[in-house]
């Protein structure tokens, strides 16, 4: 019952961050210079031209009304078309938002496993040698930018050993997964890089978790060291932890952008990059609530388990 | 209300926690850590005055391989490698470092003052950092870039909106943990304004936190700035960023083009946060 | 059972944290270990577990326990040990429940016989309910006297022969103190339990044990019969601890307490003072229609538990908290928030932090502490702000060179002295001092009280004195206020709030105050 009321309020604080992310999105790509009229006519164009254009593809009325209008579709699914091909946004961005959660969702599944894993082998023993190798790994992994790591991946996998293929060809018509084989280093370039980072929290998390008063007292009652992790330890790290990983889904779209280009993936990447080169705004925008909506998202779903994992929250 | 409780037990009787090498000892493997870095932000730059060499002149076929004359060959359309490494590295430095350092300032403001002040002001500024952090940092700057397109401070402000938020949860917290503290109250009962407060009492001891995070925003802030680079956002000059996408196709043939500047970064953005998590001691993350 | 030689705990410099320590108890003996902060008593007590903290060392010496060498135990049979024979409750054991686990398995994990019959057996021992329901419960879902008791239920479960106590009755009020110490007397002496004490509080020691040992710096100086020990100590340490135990009664007899007739310009008087936390829906108000006046040289006691709303209102009459009604009025002035004050009415005001790790700024020495309340308040700079910090310094029985320290390098006592010197610095017509010796050490606890009546004597300073100390109170306060839930209670002189108390819950807090003396004359007849 009382989980039931929170998620309800979760959810509509949740709706009105969404709103407000759609406010700063619109006003951010509205406002600021750069005019999709002028762009797609190139430099020569004159001042009628322009404004033909302008009035052809509604920009010349109010912000407001343009906001109110975008966003009245934007709840009923339509996020507007593209200027540039003259489409609607969600047509020009499903397939390639498929490719990408494909890229995504292997990389956070894996993610999440290597990371508890790390991070508990690292937090279980503070200052160990074992820890102090994968703290150190983990933080020279996290410094290094992803196409970096993705550049040296291919390098050793592809063009030493030549085990998986550099580049993501796709026959016409095709998906990633008829290929799985490209996946393998896209995926792990991802990976790398959000496991070292995720592992880093989940390092402090257990820390925090080993060194409260009831896993010491555990300890000292003589319960063996499996039970003390199991029935004292892990419970409280499970909260952090689903916050924690909730991040992934923004950690691992800055990772896509990348790493898609450098392996020619067909994904959201190349989308958004041109759409900024030709100034389509409507994708722009479009890709970017899509994404703050699954971020936030993640983050009610983060509290949720935190709620669940908690009794003093679940049943007070 | 009592004042602040002692500070938690960091060890416990039952964990083998290691202890911690002494101070001294840290900082000096810190300021080790530092040198390459700082080889590395040296060479970039005063890089573009250690050759005269025009970096987009075509001196050989594309992908020659590095031989005399040519220390590292040359790139996807025949132009000097070892030019372009020595021109296209300071702008990965300047940019990051002032973005870093406009990101600290304004967060730490906007965090310090929430934790101090609290009320309306700690509330707007809560909202405002949980509106941002669901920002990608990718999103948010080709969303600038889209409406100003490619200049430094395109890039600046993507590093300041998003990293912001960051340091401003940060601060905030340091800040709300001493806001009840004695000697806090001490300075409000000689007078004391709340800038007064927050200049003299707050931000020294708020402090270590803060630049423990900022090793993290600038690796992130290097990662963002090479990352436009590298999506083709960048000046017509070289850039490291840009130099990784353009000869990628090429590492079968000679793989400098590539490892050159992706070494550089690589040892920039890894050794600034080695010496900041060494220097800062590990806290939180 | 327990055999201790010569046991020595060096830490990683070499400095000796326990020095030859030996110690011999028999089956169903109850030995108290007293010691202040940094006696080692605690590296003492789970040495006994085979658990030294990470940074110490056993060097020399053994720990035996039934004629097992626990320090030489491999992993599983001193887990063996630690679940099967001896058990151990530290401080705050509430703080020891897992907060995920039900009652129920709370015990039934350490329980020789876990089934449901033999838990709810292990409850109704320690007088909870054993019923299914509430062995269904969550440790949240107890009130903090069943969370005590259910920690008490759940190292007793193993049905252990020996108990190690390490200050678990630290931090609760007198009435809970009281409660559990009973509870655990009763249940060791009915299922003969070894008993091992240790306290920095003698009254509890005396209460639980039948031998005492006096741990200083690591070695034993004093032991012996309890009744012997407290009231014939040998060892000159021993006598000066036990001379500074507050005791109600005597510091009654010992210390003067003036009866101040309210005059008609009071130097404190508060009007109907009420304040409150929070905004919207979450306002609590922790004080409501306070009134009490203070005159020049009088002490004046805020009493009550925590949440009680005595902090609150001294924070009010500091002016760090903004009432939402009523008045502070000083000299005749009403004054507003701090920050509001003229120099001179924030001068008349001066608030004495507990002290905690923030009652100084740690980047800032103590003479730069001190002076820049000389400068900001009497205009004092240069040799004359030097000469006067040395003097305030010498003022609370600090030498002049600790100006230069900063605040981690001086002692609990020594910042606390700080902190008054500090407020001194304004030249105050009152101080407000707030929990001023909770954190500190019972010798230093009556040094600071000795300087604050003395001073507040010699200067004719108003003392606001915020406790929850009856013991602090007798020996300090001319005139109480007793708190509870934000309101006052019960006021008057010393003599009528502890010697006749109207309300219950003074009554009860009185009834409950621990009196070394009692428990000597109880132990003797």
């Amino acid at each position: 019952m009382r989980a039931l009321l929170f998620l309800a309020r979760r959810l509509l604080a949740a709706a009105g961050t969404l709103l407000a992310v759609s406010i700063v999105l619109f006003a951010g790509s509205e406002v600021l210079p750069g005019d999709a009229a002028a762009a797609s006519l190139g430099t020569n164009a004159t001042a009628e031209q322009t404004a033909a254009v302008r009035a052809e593809l509604g920009l010349d009325r109010p912000l407001a009304v343009r906001y109110a209008e975008w966003v009245g579709n934007a709840v009923r699914g339509d996020l507007g078309d593209s200027i540039v091909e003259r489409a609607p946004v969600t047509e020009i961005v499903a397939i390639p938002l498929a490719d990408t959660a494909l890229l995504t969702v292997l990389a956070a599944l894996a993610t999440i496993v290597l990371a508890t894993a790390i991070g508990l082998a690292a937090g279980l023993r503070p200052g160990s040698r074992l820890d102090r190798v994968l703290s150190s790994g983990a933080l020279v992994a996290v410094s290094v930018p992803q196409f970096v790591i993705a550049g040296l991946l291919v390098l050793l996998f592809s063009t030493v050993l030549g085990w998986f293929p550099a580049v993501s060809l796709i026959p016409a018509g095709g998906a990633p997964l008829d290929r799985p084989e490209i996946l393998v280093l896209p995926v792990a370039a991802l990976t790398i890089f959000a496991a070292a980072w995720a592992s880093r929290l989940i390092r402090a998390i257990v820390i925090d978790a080993d060194t409260a008063p009831n896993v010491e007292a555990a300890r000292l009652a003589g319960l063996p060291e499996s039970v003390v992790i199991r029935r004292h330890l892990l419970p409280a790290t499970v909260g952090p932890a689903a916050q924690a990983f909730a991040w992934l889904a923004s950690a691992l779209f800055g990772g896509t952008a990348v790493v898609e280009q450098i392996f020619n993936y067909p994904g959201l990447s190349e989308t958004l990059v041109s759409a900024v080169r030709h100034h389509d705004t409507p994708v722009l925008e479009g890709v970017g609530l899509l994404l703050a909506a699954i971020i936030i998202g993640s983050l009610v779903v983060a509290d949720l388990v935190g709620l669940l994992a908690n009794p003093k929250l679940r049943t007070a | 209300m009592t004042p602040a409780a002692q500070t938690p037990p960091t060890q416990t009787l039952t964990r083998a926690v290691a202890p911690a090498p002494p101070r001294n000892r840290r900082k000096l493997v810190g300021l080790l850590f530092l040198v390459p870095g700082i080889l590395v932000a040296g060479l970039a730059i005063i890089g573009p005055w250690l050759t005269g060499a025009d970096p987009q002149l075509i001196v050989a076929p594309p992908y020659t391989e590095a031989g005399p004359g040519l220390p590292l060959g040359t790139d996807a359309t025949g132009r000097d490698v070892w030019v372009r490494v020595l021109t296209g590295g300071r702008p990965l430095i300047v940019i990051p470092v002032l973005a870093t350092i406009a990101t600290a300032v304004l967060g730490t403001a906007l965090g310090a003052a929430a934790g101090y002040l609290g009320g309306w002001f700690d509330a707007v500024v809560s909202r405002f950092d949980a509106l941002f952090l669901a920002f990608p940092p990718i999103l948010a700057m080709l969303i600038l870039l889209n409406g100003w397109g490619y200049s430094p401070v395109t890039l600046i402000a993507a590093v300041v909106v998003t990293g912001v938020p960051f340091v401003s949860r940060v601060a905030r917290a340091a800040t709300a943990q001493i806001v009840h503290s004695g000697f806090v109250d001490a300075a409000a009962a000689l007078g004391d304004g709340s800038a007064a407060i927050l200049v003299r009492e707050v931000l020294p001891n708020i402090a270590r936190p803060i630049l423990a995070d900022a090793g993290t925003r600038l690796a992130i802030a290097i990662t963002l700035t090479a990352s436009a680079g590298f999506l083709g956002f960048g000046p017509d000059a070289p850039n490291w960023g840009a130099m990784i996408s353009e000869n990628m196709e090429g590492i079968t043939l000679t793989p400098w083009g590539v490892v050159a500047p992706a070494l550089g970064l690589a040892v920039l953005a890894v050794s600034t946060n080695l010496a900041i998590d060494r220097l800062a001691g590990k806290i939180g993350t | 059972m327990i055999e201790i030689t010569d046991l020595t705990v060096a830490d990683t410099s070499g400095r000796a944290v326990l020095d030859r320590v030996s110690l011999h108890v028999s089956p169903g003996e109850r030995v108290g270990i007293v010691g202040e902060s940094g006696s080692g008593k605690t590296t003492l007590a789970t040495a006994l577990l085979g658990a030294i903290r990470p940074g110490l060392r056993a060097v020399g010496g053994t720990v035996t326990f039934s004629g097992t060498d626990v320090l030489a135990l491999d992993r599983r049979r001193l887990r063996a040990l630690r679940r099967e024979s001896i058990a151990y409750l530290g401080q705050d054991p509430a703080t020891a429940l897992t907060p995920t686990l039900r009652v129920g398995g709370q015990v039934a994990e350490l329980a020789t016989d876990p089934s449901p019959e033999s838990v709810a057996r292990h409850l109704a021992g320690v007088g909870l309910p054993g019923d299914r329901a509430f062995q269904r419960r969550f440790p949240h879902q107890l009130s903090g006297g069943q969370q005590q008791r259910l920690a008490l239920a759940r190292v007793l479960a193993g049905d252990p022969e020996l108990l190690i106590l390490d200050e678990p009755t630290t931090g609760l009020d007198a009435i809970t103190q009281d409660l559990v110490l009973r509870q655990i007397e009763e249940l060791a002496a009915a299922r003969g339990i070894t008993l091992l004490f240790i306290t920095h509080d003698l009254v509890a020691a005396a209460r639980l044990s039948d031998r005492l040992v006096v741990l200083r710096h690591g070695r034993v100086v004093e032991e012996g019969p309890l009744a012997a020990t407290l009231s014939a100590p040998r060892h000159p340490y021993t006598r000066e601890l036990v001379a500074a135990v507050p005791d109600v009664a005597e510091a009654f007899e010992k210390y003067g307490h003036s009866v101040f007739e309210t005059s008609r310009a009071p130097l404190l008087e508060v009007r109907a003072l009420g304040a409150g936390h929070g905004r919207g829906r979450k306002r609590v108000t922790t004080a409501r229609e306070v009134s009490f006046t203070v005159e020049r040289g009088e002490c004046v006691a805020l009493l009550g538990e925590s949440g009680s709303g005595k902090t609150t209102i001294a924070r009010c009459v500091s002016g760090h908290h903004r009432p939402d009604s009523g008045e502070v009025v000083v000299d005749g002035e009403v004054l507003p928030d701090v920050r509001s004050r003229t120099l001179a009415q924030r001068r008349k005001v001066q608030l004495v932090p507990q002290d905690s790790a923030g009652s100084l700024n740690p980047r800032r020495t103590v003479g730069a502490a001190i002076s820049r309340v000389l400068k900001v308040l009497q205009g004092l700079t240069g040799a004359a702000a030097e000469a006067e910090t040395a003097r305030l310094l010498a003022l609370v029985g600090l030498p002049a060179e600790m100006a230069g320290r900063l605040p981690r390098q001086l002692s609990g006592g020594q910042r606390q002295r700080v902190t008054i010197a500090r407020a001194l610095a304004a030249k105050p017509d009152l101080l407000v001092c707030d929990e001023i010796t909770s954190s500190l050490d019972v010798r230093v606890q009556a040094g600071v009280l000795d300087l604050v009546a003395s001073l507040s004597e010699s200067e004719g300073l108003g003392v606001v004195l915020i406790t929850h100390d009856l013991g602090v109170i007798a020996r300090m306060a001319d005139r109480v206020l007793a708190l509870r839930g934000g309101e006052v209670c019960e006021q008057g002189t010393v003599h009528e709030v502890l010697g006749e108390p109207r309300h219950e819950w003074t009554a009860a807090l009185v009834a409950a105050v621990p009196s070394l003396r009692a428990e000597l004359d109880a132990r003797v007849a």
